[in-house]
Formats: C-alpha cells, structure tokens, sequence
C-alpha cells in the first residue's frame, strides 16, 4: 500500500539521484528499483543514432547564417575554398562558354521556344554583330555554324584566320552542334590566345588539371571534358580514367551522374583499365593529315565523348571538309 | 560539453553555421534525445531527432540562453514533433518494432548484448505502461536532465503539474516493478494495431 510518505520519500530519493548526491537510505529502501530504473533509463539512451541525409549534411558543411537551410553554396563556403583559377582566366572562360551554350540551348528548344520574343532579340543582336564579324573568333565561328545551318545566309567565319594563325586549331571543333542541347557548356572552351605562342599550341598542364580537380570547373563534366579534350596524361595508359574516377569516388557520383555530367563511360572505363587496350580511332582520324584542323580534330577525336557532337557541328558548318568527316565519325562514336 | 569547448564559444559559432559546433551539439544532445524519442515510442526516433536537430540548427541563430536553456529548447521542439507524430499514427495505424533500433547499437561481447538488450526492453515495456504525460515527465527529467521548471516550459505545464505528474509516475512504476519483478525480457516489443497508439497521449 502506497502511502503519501512513501511518496514523498520516492520524490526525495529522485531529486537526490537527479542531483548526483546520495539516495537517503529509507528511500532507497521504500523504492529499490528507482536507481536502477534510472540508470536503465540512460543506459538507452547512449548512442547518438543515425542522422538523416540532410542532417548529416549540415553537420559536414555547416550552415550560412543567411541562408535558411544547408545547400551546394553553403559547403563551398563552410569549407576551404577550392583553389580557382586565375581570375582573367575565369572570366574568359565564362565567357567562351556562355554564348555557343545560349546559341545551342535556343536551337534545342525547338522552334516554339525560337519564336519567343526574348530569343529572337537575343538571336537578332547576336547575329547582327556575328555578320559584322565582330564577335571573337570562337563566338564568331558558333554565330557562323548557327546561321549558316537553320539559313541560307553565310557568315563570316572565325576560321578565316586560320591560315594566316594556325594557333586558333580549336576553334573550328569546339562549337556547339546545331540542334543538339549542350548540356556542358565547356566543352565548347575558348582556346586560349595566350596559350598560343608563335602559332604552336602551349603545353596543357595535366598536373595542373589533375590538381585542380573538378572543383575549379563550373561541373565535373567540365573538368572531365577539359582533361579530355588537352588529352591528359595520354601518355600513360589508363592514368586519365584513374584520376577521374577518383575525383568521381570522391564527390560520390556514381555512373548515372557521370553519364549526367556527359562523362562517357564506356570510354573512361577503357581508359582507366590497367591493360592497355587498343584504341580504335575513326578511320578519319588520320595522324597522316596535314590539315591543321584535322590534327586537332584527332585530338578532339580521341576524347571522351563529350565533344563529339560538337565536332560533327564544326563538320557541318564546313561542309564536306576534314573536319565534316572528323565530325561524323565522333558523332557517330558519341551516339 | 566536451572540456575545451565553452558553450558559449560552441553556441557562437553553432550560431555562425559552423559544422564543427554543431557536431559538437549533436554528439551532446542527441543521445538523449533519441533516447526520449524512442522510449517514448516513435515510430523512426532516429528521424525524429534529425528533423529536430535541423529545426534546431537552423533556428539556432535566434537562441539566447545557456546549456540547460538550449537543452530545454531542443526538447521542447523534440516534443512537440513527437505529438505531431503520435498524431499522425493515430491516423495511419503502424506495426513498430521498437527494439530495431536499439539492435543496431548493440555490439561487441554478447553476453553483455544481452543484458543491454534484456534491461531496454524492460525499460520499453515500463515505460510504455506509463501515461505519456508521466512518462514525459520523468524521461525529461531523467534523460534531459531538466529541472522540473524546464519540463514545465517544455510540455506546457506548471510547475505544480509537473510536479504531480512526476509524484503519480514514480508511483505507478514503483507499483509495476514490485508486481511483475525482472522476466527474461525475450518478450516481443507490443505491436502496434488500429487506433490510438500505446505510447500517445490518448491512452489514459
């Protein structure tokens, strides 16, 4: 029979556990079990559990005091800060990719979305400075291959230049195809005039690119495509696709996101085997060819996929040159 | 509080986003707190207490106050999740096994396994017998080591309540450890069926 003192006596004994000091000793005796109760209680209650997927993220990257929940923009900032490009590099390289990735979305979004006020005007401004060839070469050469491929009408072409500078090599395979969504707008990057010494193209750091890693590309498809398309480490087999798919363990994408990013597995995979396996290149990819563009087709060729559409673009606007048959091929490879 | 680690400085800079405060946070807070979601019966207590601790963490930036105050805030969040999720399986009938999750956190020697698992399920099973407002009571009291002001500010009572629900809890659980004394404890955990669930606050 529970009484009120035996109450009072349990409370006193409770408040005296809860107090760390000692259980009076009639207490203990009127409630035996409350301390080991108690203790049960917390012995339950040790382990942390298992944060969820958003809760595990914000314990890794923490949080902006601006920003109302965890997001890619909070874990660039709670961590250190990815080592960037320079910062005329940057701009440049922002600006290579913008154009040919706005031309090329208004052509992939079908003629509905053409006849949309915005991108008439956008399309009317640019190809008003793109027939006064005016736009830098490789804007130039995508204002040319759009015109030219959905009108009659031709344009001037930053290729003109070639002849006269050899360096500009990359212009003519690193437009965007014609009616192909890019996705990845750095796979149409703007060569770099000051890697372009005395008409030879300056040496493509792969370390530097491996080093960076895709952190200081805008996706990883960029990065990928970048290391691709300088042909990284191409000297030594299977080293390309190591390094990928490290960075790719790293930031936990799997082969869908990969193929997401434009990565072309079947590529990377053959790439990354340590047994060297033959590389079968289109019969159009010939090392023979003297044509400038054509050599740097081949090396376009040999990347990962993510330039071939680009290249069969290039093919297209040309009509019937090296780089038309280098563009089917990759094209061809790409699908 | 780990020693080094102020909570004013861990609060600061938890307050700031910074991931390591609210590491430092979380590994003091949330065992209890999944401890009280899950004697308490929710169904997942582990997400339970993630939603918490991003509501906390998210809303840290508004807090002021010391440890027991943030303790008491945290639980008050955890608690008024905890009734919206009585509230929904009171709708939606579940079957729940409420020792899964105690299982994951068993390792090493299994003799002591056992007895860990043995003296939980006990545990579950007093508790789970207890009225909710008793049982929260006492676990905030126990596990949050709340003072019985904060566990009045928390379930939105008295003092003087609080105090009376902690009287009648200790007492009913006097009375059931002294009439059903320790069994094997290989029992099953209670299911779940239809209706109001066991653990919520409409049982009694």
């Amino acid at each position: 029979m529970t009484t009120a003192a035996d109450d009072a006596a349990v409370e006193d004994a409770f408040e005296a556990y809860l107090a760390r000091r000692p259980v009076p000793g009639a207490a203990a005796d009127t409630f035996p079990g409350l301390v080991a109760f108690s203790e049960a209680v917390r012995a339950t209650a040790t382990q942390p559990g298992r944060p969820n997927a958003a809760l595990a993220e914000l314990l890794v990257t923490g949080l902006l005091t601006d920003q109302p929940s965890p997001s890619t923009a909070t874990a660039r900032s709670a961590g250190k800060p990815p080592a960037r490009r320079p910062t005329r590099v940057r701009i440049r390289r922002r600006t290579a990719m913008f154009f040919p990735a706005l031309f090329a979305k208004l052509l992939s979004a079908g003629a509905a979305a053409q006849a949309c006020a915005g991108a008439g005007v956008a399309l009317v401004a640019f190809t008003g400075a793109g027939a006064a060839g005016v736009l830098p070469g490789p804007v130039q050469n995508t204002v040319s291959s759009v015109v030219e491929t959905v009108t009659p009408f031709r344009m001037p072409s930053g290729e003109k230049s070639v002849a006269d500078e050899p360096a500009t090599e990359e212009s003519a395979l690193e437009q965007p195809e014609p009616g192909q969504p890019v996705v990845e707008p750095s796979v149409v990057e703007q060569p770099e005039t000051e890697q372009h010494v005395g008409g030879t193209r300056a040496e493509f750091d792969a370390a530097v690119w491996a080093a960076e890693g895709p952190d200081a590309y805008p996706s990883f498809g960029d990065w990928v495509s970048d290391g691709a398309s300088h042909r990284a480490f191409k000297d030594e087999r299977g080293r390309f696709g190591q390094i990928v798919s490290a960075q790719a363990r790293n930031k936990g994408l799997d082969d869908g996101d990969l193929e997401d990013e434009g990565v072309d597995l079947d590529e990377l995979r053959g790439d990354a085997s340590t047994e060297p396996t033959p590389r079968v290149k289109p019969e159009t990819l010939d090392a023979d060819d003297d044509d400038a563009a054509t050599k740097h087709g081949d090396g376009d060729g040999d990347g990962y996929g993510r330039g071939d559409g680009h290249g069969q673009g290039s093919g297209r606007e040309t009509g019937g040159s090296q780089d038309n048959r280098h563009g089917g091929g990759k094209g061809d490879g790409h699908n | 509080m780990p020693a080094g680690s102020p909570f004013d400085d861990v609060l600061a800079a938890a307050q700031a986003g910074a991931p390591w405060a609210f590491e430092v946070l979380y590994r003091d807070l949330a065992p209890a707190l999944t401890g009280y979601l899950r004697l308490h019966g929710a169904a997942e207590p582990d997400d339970l207490a993630s939603e918490t601790f991003l509501g906390v963490f998210t809303g840290l930036s508004g807090f002021t106050g010391d440890a027991g105050a943030l303790r008491a805030w945290v639980f008050t969040i955890a608690h008024r999740r905890l009734v919206d999720d009585w509230r929904r399986r009171s709708r939606r009938p579940q079957v729940t096994d409420d020792s899964a999750g105690l299982a994951e956190h068993l390792g090493g020697n299994v003799e002591d396994d056992v007895l860990v698992r043995v003296g939980a399920e006990r545990v579950q099973r007093l508790c789970g017998g207890l009225p909710a407002d008793q049982r929260a009571v006492l676990l905030l009291r126990i596990l949050a080591d709340l003072t019985v002001d904060q566990v009045a500010q928390v379930l939105g009572r008295s003092e003087a309540s609080v105090k009376a629900l902690q009287r009648r809890g200790l007492r009913t659980l006097r009375e059931r450890i002294e009439a059903a004394p320790a069994t094997s404890g290989q029992q099953r955990p209670e299911k779940v069926g239809a209706g109001a669930h066991p653990y919520g606050p409409s049982r009694r």
